[in-house]
């Protein structure tokens, strides 16, 4: 075990005991602590026995393990953001729309300034 | 034949009184949606003799335009006249735009800068709405001199028809798009457009354009 295997292991007990956390004071639901749980769990794996990925990289016939982690991770990355960015433009749009619904039923006039005429002031 | 003019605005209470005084002389109603501004864009509008709709949050000028819109049609308008709220447009041509749709020649007329020989429109601007133009030939199948432009005006059933679902900028290449989509009849007339320092400082910037251009393919591809 090498000295980065064990801090790096160490942090993830701690993001265990965070997620829990969050779980207990109800912030994030079951499901959300097994996915972020199971995340971290895989990290650890693969961290505790490196060899794994290199095991996996030659199965799918790519260069190194660390190849295969990077690949992995960047399309996850790009899913992550894409669902991310779907689900800010939906609440965009849920604003707007809430927003124009109020607009909506408060129309505001000035009964005072009536007139049509250009070249008067009207003073409220 | 009920006449109202809709006026997006943001933070334009240094015109928009005298856009709205004269506005007033031509249409039934004048309709200002404050987009959340931060100024008195309301109390003048309210002052100068327009019904204000506020948003709480700026929100774009599509959306204020969808809001101003739904409003006149639930108020019985027969016509809807878009007009921008920063003086560069010519509350005069109001009629001019307003006569094709009042006489049942078409359902929508457009304003275009680039029919009147007099504007003098800045280079850098020209030519990105020259790019604006043969994007829209190619999207949307159609021929325009002017694809950006927030003179126009809609009757009744073609401001029932047309769906404004872009909240931002790209509102403008959308309501073309549903305007060949919903097979409705239109022209463009030569309208005048006034640059002054203060509109130009608050005009868009150029990369606005690449925004626009994003918003509507997305939109596109996502299937609004």
């Amino acid at each position: 075990m090498t000295l980065f295997q064990i801090i790096v292991l160490i942090f993830i007990v701690f993001v265990f005991l965070k997620i829990f956390k969050k779980y207990q004071e109800k912030v994030i639901s079951s499901r959300e602590m097994i996915f972020w749980g199971l995340l971290w769990l895989v990290a650890a794996l693969l961290i505790t026995w490196p060899g794994t990925t290199s095991f996996l990289a030659s199965q799918l016939g790519i260069g190194r393990g660390v190849d295969l982690v990077i690949y992995v991770a960047m399309i996850a990355n790009f899913y992550l953001i894409f669902r991310l960015y779907v689900r800010a433009e939906r609440q965009e749009k849920n604003i707007t729309r809430l927003v124009q619904k109020i607009a909506l039923k408060n129309p505001e006039r000035n009964e005072q300034a009536e007139k049509t005429d250009d070249s008067k002031l009207t003073v409220d | 034949m009920k006449k109202v003019a809709v006026i997006p605005a943001y933070n334009e209470s240094a015109v928009l009184s005298d856009v709205v005084r004269q506005v007033r002389n031509f249409v039934d109603e004048v309709v200002v949606v404050d987009d959340g501004s931060t100024d008195m864009t309301t109390a003048v509008a309210k002052a100068a003799g327009a019904t204000v709709l506020r948003h709480l949050v700026n929100c774009g000028q599509g959306a204020a335009l969808r809001t101003g819109t739904d409003y006149a049609l639930a108020g019985g308008a027969d016509l809807i006249v878009h007009f921008d709220a920063d003086g560069q447009q010519n509350p005069l041509e109001i009629d001019s735009l307003v006569r094709p749709v009042l006489d049942g020649q078409v359902e929508v007329v457009l304003g275009s800068r680039f029919l009147s020989t007099q504007n003098k429109v800045p280079l850098l601007r020209r030519l990105i709405l020259k790019g604006g133009i043969i994007f829209t030939r190619f999207f949307s199948g159609v021929r325009l001199t002017d694809v950006h432009n927030g003179f126009r005006v809609l009757s009744r059933r073609a401001a029932e028809k047309i769906e404004i679902s872009q909240d931002r900028m790209a509102h403008a290449s959308e309501i073309i798009d549903q305007i060949i989509r919903h097979q409705l009849s239109y022209l463009e007339k030569p309208v005048s457009v006034r640059y002054t320092p203060y509109s130009q400082g608050k005009g868009q910037r150029a990369w606005g354009s690449l925004r626009i251009v994003r918003d509507f393919l997305l939109a596109k591809l996502i299937g609004r």
